[in-house]
């Protein structure tokens, strides 16, 4: 063998089995500036294992401090708060993502209208909602049996006499129209109805 | 946590047993997942299985000959499965959470003269290397295991364990010397 050893084969040597490098190891017996370098990587080496270790201990006195307070929150900073952004952002990106793909298919908000909401009051009595289960079918076409406006403050439903009846508060068939208003509000056990002649 | 996974059932066999072992290899199994996973819950949370492992191993039998071995190699191949996860690799762990936080840890490291800077370059240049150097190196000099046992353990042959080491060793020391 010629020469010291350079970095490469001193790592080998550190490295090997006792059998190899039966030549590179002699030369490390006789010649002092090679055994000095030699040491200088080993300890190097167990300088990198020490800061290694040492990073990645476990510190009960940092788990402590942690516990009493500002380090604490830091920790749930990290980790919990951090996850906790990533489920939330996900369930906001999918569902919008859900509402794009229900408006790409057509689905539209609907508005709800004052029919609608006549309707809803006047449901409130188990006369009305079977009334209004039994809808008028007029020309083929379904159609509501009342052109009724409902006051939701006061309770009170609006419309002509000839779509309520005054005494059940529901829509009577083929019954003439007077052009009087009639007011319709809930009683105990069914709908109370007056016309406009009434009111005076 | 070992009463909890007794009161939950996991746990058999002798509970004296079981406390030895957890009090015997926690400490150093901990350190290994926080080292090879670079972050602190992550490495935690393999090691809480790595336990809820031996637990089964126990109850099931037959005991290692070895626990240390057994547990070490749990531990290795729980944070490689950790690693190769979707979540894991979406969430790009690169270690600097653990050097951030556990700077305060340095009593060992400074009765080696390690200076912060320098740890901190070393951990840096520990997380560049390939996931099977980092396995090499830290059981070999972290570990102190003898080169035909790391061989064993991570089903690798002793040249591929012995260039694996001389590559580590290289990138390690460049990080000492440039800080140096």
């Amino acid at each position: 063998m010629k020469g010291c050893l350079n970095e490469n084969d001193l790592i080998r040597i550190q490295h090997g089995d006792d059998f190899e490098f039966a030549a590179e190891r002699l030369h490390l017996r006789k010649c002092p500036a090679c055994a000095a370098r030699a040491d200088e990587l080993a300890s190097d080496t167990r300088r990198i294992a020490a800061a290694l270790a040492a990073t990645a201990a476990d510190s009960r006195a940092l788990r402590q401090s942690r516990r009493a307070g500002f380090g604490r929150t830091a920790v749930l900073e990290r980790g919990r708060l951090r996850k906790f952004g990533v489920y939330a952002g996900t369930a906001v990106c999918g569902g919008t993502v859900a509402f794009a793909i229900m408006m790409a298919l057509g689905w539209r908000p609907m508005p709800v209208s004052p029919m609608q909401t006549a309707r809803a009051t006047m449901t409130r009595t188990p006369e009305r909602r079977a009334h209004l289960n039994s809808d008028q079918v007029t020309n083929g076409e379904a159609t509501p049996s009342y052109g009724t406006v409902s006051d939701p403050v006061s309770d009170v439903v609006y419309g002509e006499n000839s779509d309520l009846d005054s005494d059940s508060g529901t829509a009577s068939e083929g019954s003439e129209a007077t052009g009087e208003l009639l007011f319709c509000a809930p009683g105990e056990d069914r709908m109370l109805c007056a016309d406009s002649g009434d009111q005076g | 946590m070992l009463n909890a996974m007794r009161n939950a059932g996991i746990m058999a066999g002798n509970p004296s047993d079981d406390d030895a072992l957890y009090r015997a290899h926690h400490p150093r199994i901990l350190r290994l997942c926080r080292m090879m996973l670079g972050n602190r819950d992550d490495g935690d949370e393999v090691a809480q299985e790595v336990f809820v492992k031996m637990i089964g191993q126990r109850s099931r039998g037959p005991e290692p000959a070895n626990w240390s071995a057994w547990l070490t190699r749990v531990a290795i191949n729980g944070c490689r499965d950790r690693r190769r996860s979707g979540w894991w690799r979406w969430w790009g762990r690169d270690g600097r959470e653990l050097l951030d936080s556990d700077l305060t840890t340095l009593r060992h490291a400074e009765d080696l003269a390690i200076s912060r800077q320098e740890q901190g370059a070393v951990w840096r240049r520990f997380r560049k290397l390939s996931p099977r150097q980092q396995e090499v190196f830290v059981l070999r000099h972290v570990e102190g295991w003898a080169t035909r046992e790391v061989a064993e353990a991570l089903n690798l042959s002793a040249q591929a364990v012995k260039l694996h080491l001389f590559r580590a060793t290289h990138r390690l020391r460049e990080a000492v010397r440039s800080e140096s």
